[in-house]
């Protein structure tokens, strides 16, 4: 195929351009050539007709674009990078569940992006480049840096937009490109000028502090104390592992679900881990731990899937984070874009931590748009919870509770279960209950009437589920019958 | 006359079996888990042992296992019943780990005083 022309300069740009991106995104990738990144295995449903598709029509269209541009200033503000390093080094050990997915997210966000003449390609490294046919160097930073605000919600819940690394190329030396980081506070300052009427703040400006009578002490302000608080969550998030705890349906005789639990490590405990749900407390964290889950869960629905495995996955998901309308509507876009048909038949959604007593709509508006993205919603409650009148109606297929962590004696927790499931029965509900760390425990549960059952005493946790697994009562006391 | 030790959480259904025994000319201990039910074995030596299954602490089936390893020739008569599930595969479990006999709840004093009879002759 014969080569555009071009000039020199240009032609020297196209044929360096991805490399010298990819060097500067991740050094490690930069030593293998440059490639585009593989494909997922099935077409995604965006797939936008203007992308490239390959290096020759990117290069092809890249010439024709800045060909427009007088020459010296042929690349400044027009070539923009997005980078996913940042969360790649995030997800640590993670990354290669998450990898392929990703990729994808952010091909179709990027693809929802583009308008006719737009291009764009990708490197080894997870670097996407840019170059938007119609807009100035200050706007295609500010649409660069929404993608990238984009991307990251999608990928890691909210406010983590700085994990996603948008760069604009600003210069031209020694033949290579140089780039600088787009910071939409200062873009917008740019674009705005002297408007007053737009303040552009990071932070709240600091509080003078209070000043004691005698002098002695000095409270911290109430903002530093609560970026603490939320500092340290952000450290425990960032050490996220994703097990499935087995959850044996005794009226089948088999494991037939995996209920996906993130843990963070114990702290002074070695490599002992705990639930993130319980250490995440209610600081605020909670939606992001859910997008976190959400992803894992997504990625391995997709293998499943793919692996025409018959099993379900329980993808938990707090009340909190469905009850803010914005939030919500991000969550079920996340899975209405990232599942088909396939990976819904195997998920069932569990709304965690429902108050006692919530009014019925309000149980119809979160369960109700969940429902046509998953085999089944289910919700869990207080163990003390007595009445479920309120969820009648709801959509809600299930009652649960979860008793992990929970320091009550068994007796008292029995007694608990006793009740709550003849709460649900009365209410015509089927019940599950999580966490049980006994056997006796597990026993109680089967007589109270439980038909899910999970916890250290029925399996321990697994990396990844594994099937359906024939499991009998027999199979409970199996250390017994062997001595 | 024997010596029976009785294991069950529920206070009303122990303290009727202690009744039951008691009438039928039998000494009887009791005690309210399977924890309890151990010390009390150990302490007691008793000729016969009623253990319930679904208890806290330290359910029937463990309960009955460990007795057999302190004295394998126990004789034990498991109990269960009262949750919204069947108990037979409870107490096929409780007959496959040693127990002479397994009576579902509810159950017939007289039922339960033949049973307690039958075991303690050893037929």
């Amino acid at each position: 195929m014969a080569r555009p022309s071009g000039t020199a300069a240009q032609r020297g740009i196209f044929y360096n351009l991805r490399r010298n991106i990819a060097a500067m995104l991740d050094p490690e990738q930069s030593a293998k050539p440059a490639r585009a990144v593989r494909r997922e295995r099935t077409p995604g449903p965006m797939l936008a007709p203007l992308a490239a598709r390959d290096d020759d029509d990117f290069e092809t269209r890249l010439r024709g674009l800045l060909s427009e541009n007088s020459e010296g200033a042929l690349l400044a503000g027009r070539v923009n990078v997005i980078g996913l390093k940042k969360v790649k080094e995030r997800f640590g050990a993670e990354w290669d569940r998450f990898a392929v997915r990703a990729d994808r997210i952010a091909r179709n966000t990027i693809e929802r992006h583009l308008t006719a003449g737009d291009i764009y390609t990708s490197t080894l490294g997870f670097a996407y480049i840019m170059v938007f046919a119609q807009l100035s160097p200050d706007q295609a930073k500010v649409k660069c840096r929404l993608i990238g605000d984009e991307i990251a919600k999608s990928l890691l819940g909210e406010g983590d937009g700085a994990l996603i690394e948008v760069k604009t190329a600003v210069a031209q030396i020694d033949g290579k490109i140089a780039f600088q980081d787009v910071l939409l506070k200062e873009v917008l300052a740019t674009s705005l000028g002297d408007d007053k009427d737009l303040e552009l703040v990071d932070e709240p400006a600091p509080r003078r502090p209070v000043q004691a009578p005698d002098g002695q002490w000095e409270p911290i302000p109430a903002p530093a104390r609560k970026q603490n608080v939320r500092g340290a969550q952000a450290d425990l998030l960032d050490d996220l592992r994703f097990v499935y705890r087995p959850m044996w349906d005794q009226s089948r005789s088999v494991v037939s679900a995996y209920y996906c639990v993130a843990q963070v490590p114990l702290a002074d405990v070695g490599d002992a881990r705990g639930d993130a749900e319980t250490m995440t407390g209610d600081g605020g964290e909670r939606p992001r731990l859910d997008v976190l889950t959400q992803q894992r869960v997504i990625a391995d629905l997709d293998d499943l899937a793919r692996a025409s495995r018959k099993l379900f996955i329980v993808l938990p998901v707090h009340f909190e984070t469905l009850s803010a309308m914005a939030r919500r509507r991000e969550y079920l876009r996340v899975l209405r874009e990232q599942t088909n048909a396939e990976m819904r038949k195997l998920l069932v959604v569990e709304v965690v931590g429902v108050p006692q007593g919530v009014p019925q709509t309000r149980l119809t508006d979160l369960v109700g748009p969940l429902k046509p993205l998953c085999r089944s919603v289910v919700l869990r409650l207080p163990l003390e919870s007595a009445d479920f009148s309120n969820i009648k109606g709801s959509g809600a297929e299930a009652i649960g509770a979860d008793v992990a962590g929970r320091a009550d004696a068994e007796f008292v927790l029995m007694q608990h279960m006793n009740r709550f499931a003849r709460a649900t029965a009365k209410a015509e509900f089927p019940c599950y209950i999580h966490g049980l760390r006994s056997i006796s425990l597990v026993a109680g549960a089967l007589g109270a009437g439980f038909g899910y059952i999970d916890g250290d005493a029925v399996a321990s946790p697994v990396a990844h589920p594994r099937g359906v697994v024939e499991f009998r009562l027999a199979d409970l006391y199996r250390s017994f019958i062997k001595s | 006359m024997a010596k029976i030790l009785v294991i069950d959480d529920d206070v009303i259904v122990r303290e009727t079996i202690v009744q039951i025994l008691e009438d039928g000319g039998h000494q009887v201990v009791s005690a309210e888990d399977g924890k309890r039910g151990m010390a009390a074995f150990r302490s007691e030596r008793p000729d016969l042992i009623i253990t319930d299954i679904i208890m806290p602490e330290q359910e029937g089936i463990q309960t009955i296992t460990e007795i057999r390893g302190v004295q394998p020739n126990a004789k034990i008569i498991a109990i269960s019943g009262g949750g919204r599930i069947g108990n037979t595969d409870f107490l096929k479990i409780a007959r496959h780990l040693g127990a002479f006999d397994a009576i579902a709840k509810p159950f017939d004093p007289d039922d339960l005083l033949n049973r307690v009879g039958r075991c303690l002759n050893g037929h």
